[in-house]
């Protein structure tokens, strides 16, 4: 129990904390205050432009400042009907406020306007996200990722996102996920960010083989093979292959031995030694399967 | 006669004032040449004319004789030729120009040198800036510093550590600050640059687009070593045995399972080379222009990437952002707040100068290859100021010296000097990973630096100024003064709140005593608290 004289002097303290820590705030975040400052300045003089509520408002929930940001875009939206993007900025405050029902609500009215918008679909899968309605979300994924053409290229993230809300959507679908990644890497090349997403998923549904697969790739590709052949001791474990798993735990341990001396010391390959010392020691450990005599063999 | 004269004088002012040369129809460059993208067999010659046409580069092993040439293939503006087939370490000669007509080089001064082969061992030079997008006369003695530093030795490669154009990035700030600021050094050493928060309020790195992303052609398919990041706000390429990793701490997620940081781990466990040098804006540590115990990029750089690049044996960290010169010891394992500095992560407290307490040495000890030196060096544009706290205790040395870093880089030695624009080198240090010599040198205990718990201010007694003081360092960006120890009222290890309020407690409702050193001075009898590196603190 805190005795009450201590509480006393947080709570005056806690006090003179908020009421100086505003000014504090304001200067983690200079640029920003000096810009609303400065747009600020210009509405006096120009006070029926619609645009500077509309960045003014922008600044303001890029800090948080929930109420100030939707004071703003209304005012925007008041100022000038035909803006269209201020739907979306308030479609981002509700997601940002944890509101998805009226982030949906304002998102619908922009794309309403401006059905091909990158940035609205981004949103409503968002939304959608939220909401738990992951195979909508999946579907937005998929148009605007049909809409970002050449030579512009699409967010990773876009990608990984799209298989997450797929995965969600239930054991039928991740077929559809992993596809989804490898049409990003089709697309964005073999990026790492991608194909890790992809193994995850196998692995967490025991597409082991699949998974294996994609582990021998990634193996192929670099001159550090030994995490690789690490992570494929772990899936030929969780497949319930221990005699082959022991091997690919041996292979990573004498992969790291060609390494040069000061990438064999760093505290990454040390902690991996440890691992694989202690996982082929866990399975040779284990019982081993009766060996079968070859004229027993059908 | 007097009629045919006007009518030439005419022409002449009518073929000077369009852009081009209108007589001619040629056009005039207006931007570079600059190099981008530099491997062992290729590299890429950027450049701007003022009319759309199509692009070339003669190039060859001598400025006069120029045998081979690259096209681009359609007209445009800003061109950008990809040269391959190149032989590693070799320097050639190039002039850029129309499919017609060279329109610049073809002399001493346009060339480049290609990357040795990866993993081979030659002597480097690199030229770091940070903030150095002023255009102001500051910056431009800072370049002329290092101009009349390097004479005849070749630049390897330079590194621009963001805000690399004031005040926002925007193209016609970056012809100023970077191309009419640094005409010679573009057109014959590639620049790898990050972007700053400068450069990103013109610039978006999500969508990679912006003048930044505009005028950097930057490695996205591990083009130039590393793993393939697949955009260019954060990318890693080979140069000689070294390995360079570039993030981009402004407007990428910076949480320990996203993209970059999971790329970034997967980078390190994919390179064999003996030096590894990153670089970003927000720099983990510093109590300059930014403090990063209250800045929320720096600290999550601090928290997030730092664990990972540790493990993966990083060397040297650079950054930029704070406008002073800030170098830390030979760290590890630090990724709280400056308070939560231990003596333990401190693996070696000299100056890591051969002629002072010696070069940093790695492995430093348990055969385990650990520990990095941290470089803050924001200022070589010159917009520091003489009021900064400067006091973050794992810095060995501050400057407020407008200048920049040389970095040289030869076999298993690597020796760092910050340059100022006066010409001085105000810092310098190695750090050497062959024919060990030395045991590290230990920081020493905090507890043979009396002091009395509780006195933060130093004025030799406890009053309401000292949990003032406290609230001040905390939460307002004042210094908590050499002795942090005497701050941490409670003796709980950490400057937080609750010493002020426990400082409270005692004065003003009878609460108990700070712990010993009190009430007279004495040595702090716990270990791993903060650090009391000046005796003022104990006046009787």
């Amino acid at each position: 129990m805190i005795p009450r004289s201590v509480r006393c002097i947080s709570g005056l303290l806690l006090c003179l904390f908020v009421y100086l820590a505003g000014p504090s705030a304001a200067c983690a975040h200079e640029a920003t205050d000096r810009t609303i400052q400065e747009l600020s300045r210009q509405l006096v003089k120009s006070p029926r432009e619609a645009n500077l509520y509309l960045r003014r408002g922008e600044l303001h929930r890029f800090r948080r400042e929930w109420s100030l940001a939707l004071l703003d875009y209304n005012k925007a939206a008041e100022l000038n009907s035909k803006l269209h993007v201020v739907a979306l900025c308030r479609a981002k405050l509700f997601l940002d406020m944890g509101l998805p029902l009226r982030a949906r609500k304002a998102v619908e009215s922009f794309l309403g306007e401006e059905p091909d918008s990158v940035q609205g679909l981004v949103t409503r899968a968002q939304v959608r996200r939220m909401l738990g309605e992951h195979l909508a979300s999946g579907s937005d994924y998929t148009r605007l990722l049909s809409l970002i053409r050449e030579p512009r290229k699409p967010r990773p993230e876009y990608y990984i996102d799209r298989a997450r809300v797929f995965v969600a959507a239930g054991e039928e679908h991740v077929g559809a996920a992993i596809r989804g990644l490898e049409e990003g890497v089709r697309r964005l090349g073999p990026l790492i960010t991608l194909e890790l997403c992809a193994l995850d998923i196998e692995v967490d549904h025991k597409r082991y083989a699949a998974a294996l697969e994609r582990l021998e790739g990634l193996a192929s590709r670099t001159v550090r093979p030994e995490r690789w052949l690490a992570r494929r001791g772990e899936v030929l474990e969780a497949a319930g292959r221990e005699t082959e798993a022991c091997d690919a735990y041996l292979s990573a341990l004498k992969a790291m031995e060609t390494l040069p001396e000061h990438r064999q010391r760093t505290r990454q390959a040390s902690k991996l030694r440890a691992e694989l010392h202690a996982a082929s020691r866990r399975l040779a450990a284990l019982p081993q399967p009766p060996e079968v005599k070859s004229e027993e063999l059908p | 006669m007097m009629k045919v004269a006007y009518v030439v004088t005419l022409c002449c002012v009518g073929w000077v004032s369009k852009p081009g040369n209108a007589l001619a129809g040629q056009p005039v460059v207006i931007r570079g040449p600059y190099l981008q993208l530099g491997t062992p067999r290729s590299i890429t010659v950027r450049w701007r004319t003022d009319l759309s046409v199509e692009g070339r580069v003669r190039y060859g092993l001598s400025p006069v004789d120029l045998t081979h040439e690259e096209r681009s293939a359609t007209p445009t503006v800003e061109h950008e030729v990809h040269l391959g087939n190149l032989e590693p370490a070799t320097k050639y000669y190039y002039a850029i120009g129309t499919s017609a007509v060279d329109l610049q080089g073809g002399d001493e001064s346009h060339f480049f040198v290609t990357s040795p082969e990866v993993g081979t061992v030659v002597p480097t030079r690199i030229w770091v800036l940070g903030d150095s997008g002023t255009a102001n006369a500051r910056a431009r003695s800072m370049r002329d510093a290092y101009y009349a530093f390097t004479g005849d030795t070749h630049t390897d490669l330079w590194l621009m550590l963001g805000d690399n154009a004031y005040p926002v990035g925007a193209d016609e700030e970056y012809q100023r600050a970077v191309f009419d600021m640094f005409p010679q050094m573009l057109r014959k050493s590639v620049l790898w640059p990050t972007l700053g928060n400068h450069d990103g309020y013109s610039a978006n790195s999500q969508r990679q687009e912006g003048p930044y992303y505009d005028i950097f052609s930057l490695p996205t398919k591990a083009e130039s070593g590393g793993v393939a990041s697949g955009t260019e706000a954060y990318y890693s390429f080979d140069y000689g045995n070294i390995h360079f990793i570039c993030l981009e701490s402004f407007e990428m997620d910076r949480s320990t399972d996203s993209p970059m940081l999971t790329w970034l781990a997967v980078d390190l466990a994919a390179t064999t080379q003996q030096w590894i040098i990153a670089y970003w804006h927000h720099p983990p540590y510093s109590k300059a222009s930014h403090d990063s115990d209250r800045e929320i990029e720096l600290i999550e750089m601090r928290e997030n990437a730092l664990p990972i690049l540790e493990d993966g044996g990083v060397d040297l960290v650079l950054c930029g952002h704070s406008h002073a010169y800030e170098r830390t010891y030979l760290l590890s394992g630090h990724y709280g707040p400056s308070y939560t500095l231990r003596k333990e992560m401190i693996l070696d407290c000299g100056d890591g100068r051969s002629d002072g307490h010696g070069a940093y040495e790695k492995p430093v000890v348990r055969r385990v290859e650990e520990g990095a030196v941290y470089i803050e060096a924001g200022n070589s544009g010159g917009q520091g100021f003489s009021r900064y706290a400067l006091d973050h205790p794992a810095m060995v040395w501050n400057s407020e010296d407008v200048g920049s870093l040389v970095i040289d880089v030869d076999g298993s030695r690597l020796d760092v000097r910050y340059l100022s624009s006066q010409e001085e080198v105000v810092d310098y240090f190695s750090i050497v990973k062959e024919g060990l010599t030395r045991e590290p040198m230990t920081c020493s205990p905090v507890a043979e630096v009396p002091f009395r718990r509780g006195d933060v201010n130093g004025d030799g007694k406890i009053n309401l100024s000292d949990p003032i003081w406290i609230v001040s360092a905390l939460f307002f960006g004042a210094s908590f003064g050499p002795c942090r120890a005497a701050a941490d009222v409670d003796d709980d290890g950490k400057l937080v709140l609750t010493d002020a309020i426990y400082t409270l407690n005692f004065l003003f409702r009878g609460g108990p005593a700070p712990p010993a050193p009190y009430p007279g001075c004495g040595e702090d009898p716990t270990d791993g608290d903060p650090a009391c590196t000046e005796p003022w603190h104990c006046r009787p």
